[in-house]
C-alpha cells in the first residue's frame, strides 16, 4: 500500500510538472490531513498552522525542481518540518508553554490544546482528549515532532529519522521518551488499554 | 514494563497504533478551503513560471544571436558614420586663399572689364591678321561687312 502511495505521489508529481494543476490539487488533498495535524500539533494555533502549511506547500511548488529521487512523502514532510523550525525560531523566547494566560491558572499548553478540540470536548475539561492534547503540547518540540509524526502520519521511524536527518535510535529515543510522558499523565487509561 | 523495553521499535509502533486514533482525534484538522485555495493558485502560478523558464531556456540561444547581430550591426553602423578624417590645410594656402579674397575685394570689376575688353578685341584682330596672311580671308569678304 505504501508502496503504490509513494508511486502515486510521484506520478502527481511529474503530472503536475507536465502542467496539470489538479495533479498538484490530488497530492495537496492526499497529504493534507496528516501534514496539517502534525503542524497543527507543533504550533498548536489553527492559524498559525494554515499560514505554515500554505507556506510549505509553495515551498514544494517553489524547489519541485529540487526534488530528485528519495519519496515524495518524505520530501514533503521534510520541507513541512523545515518550515515549522523556521516559524518557531520567529517566535518570541519568552513564548513559553508554561506561560499563564488566563485568570483560572490555565498555562499556553492548555489554551493550545483546548483549541484543537470539538465544543463537546471544551465543555468536559476531564475528557481523554483534553488531557492528550494538552500532554503532546507540553512535550518539547523534538519529542513532539516525532511523536505526531509517528502517529498521525503513519510515517514509520525510518523515514522519519530520515526526515529529521538524524540515527534511527535518536528517533526512537525521542518517541520513547515522549510515551513515558503521556504515560504518566494518562496512567488510569495506560493501564486499561 | 521497563523503560528499556520501550525503547524498542516495535513496542513504540504498538502504542502507535494504539494511541494513534485518540492523538488523531485530537490534532487531527483540516486546512480551510481558503487555504487550499490560495495553494492552488500558488499551484497554477508556479505552473505559469516554470512554462516560462522552459520558453526562455529554449529560446535563449536565439536571444544571444540576435543580441551578438545587434551588437555587429550597430558597430558597423557607427563606422560607417564616422566621417573619414581630411588632412590639415597648411597654413600657407590658407593665407593664400585669405589673400585672394582681400584682393578680390579689394577689385572694381566694372573698370576690369572695361579694361579686359580690348584685350578681347585684340586677339580678335590678332585673329583675322594671322588668317589674312595665310590667304584665308580675302579683301571683299573683309569689307563685306563694312557694306
Amino acid at each position: 500500500m505504501a508502496a503504490s502511495l509513494l508511486s502515486d505521489d510521484e506520478v502527481l508529481l511529474q503530472r503536475y510538472r507536465a502542467g496539470e494543476v489538479d495533479a498538484f490539487d490530488e497530492l495537496v488533498r492526499r497529504h493534507s490531513r496528516a501534514l496539517f495535524s502534525y503542524i497543527r500539533g507543533m504550533v498548536g494555533h489553527q492559524e498559525e498552522a494554515e499560514d505554515i502549511f500554505q507556506d510549505a506547500w509553495a515551498r514544494v511548488i517553489r524547489h519541485e525542481a529540487s526534488f530528485r529521487g528519495g519519496t515524495v512523502r518524505g520530501w514533503i514532510w521534510r520541507i513541512a518540518k523545515n518550515a515549522v523550525i523556521d516559524r518557531m525560531r520567529r517566535r518570541k523566547p519568552n513564548d513559553s508553554l508554561d506561560r499563564p494566560v488566563g485568570e483560572d491558572g490555565l498555562r499556553l499548553a492548555d489554551q493550545i490544546a483546548a483549541d484543537g478540540l470539538s465544543v463537546p470536548d471544551q465543555v468536559d475539561g476531564a475528557d481523554l482528549g483534553v488531557r492528550i492534547a494538552a500532554c503532546v503540547a507540553g512535550l518539547p518540540p523534538p519529542q513532539r515532532e516525532v511523536f505526531l509524526m509517528r502517529t498521525t502520519s503513519g510515517l514509520s521511524f525510518e523515514e522519519i529519522a530520515k526526515i529529521l536527518k538524524v540515527p534511527l535510535n535518536t528517533a526512537l529515543g525521542r518517541m520513547h521518551y515522549a510515551v513515558a510522558r503521556l504515560r504518566n499523565v494518562l496512567a488510569s487509561e495506560w493501564r486499561e488499554r | 514494563m521497563k523503560t528499556e523495553d520501550l525503547i524498542d521499535e516495535a513496542r513504540l509502533n504498538a502504542f502507535a497504533e494504539t494511541w494513534g486514533p485518540a492523538v488523531q482525534a485530537v490534532s487531527s484538522g483540516e486546512p480551510s478551503p481558503e487555504t487550499l485555495a490560495r495553494i492552488h493558485a500558488l499551484a497554477a502560478r508556479g505552473l505559469r513560471t516554470r512554462r516560462q523558464r522552459v520558453f526562455l531556456a529554449r529560446i535563449r540561444p536565439f536571444l544571444v544571436s540576435a543580441a551578438a547581430a545587434s551588437i555587429v550591426g550597430a558597430a558597423t553602423l557607427l563606422a560607417l558614420r564616422t566621417p573619414e578624417k581630411t588632412e590639415p590645410v597648411h597654413p600657407l594656402v590658407t593665407l593664400d586663399g585669405v589673400l585672394m579674397l582681400a584682393m578680390a575685394m579689394d577689385t572694381d570689376w566694372e573698370e576690369e572689364l572695361v579694361v579686359m575688353h580690348p584685350i578681347s578685341t585684340d586677339i580678335e584682330a590678332l585673329t583675322r591678321r594671322m588668317l589674312d596672311l595665310q590667304g584665308f580671308v580675302d579683301g571683299d569678304t573683309e569689307n563685306s561687312d563694312e557694306i
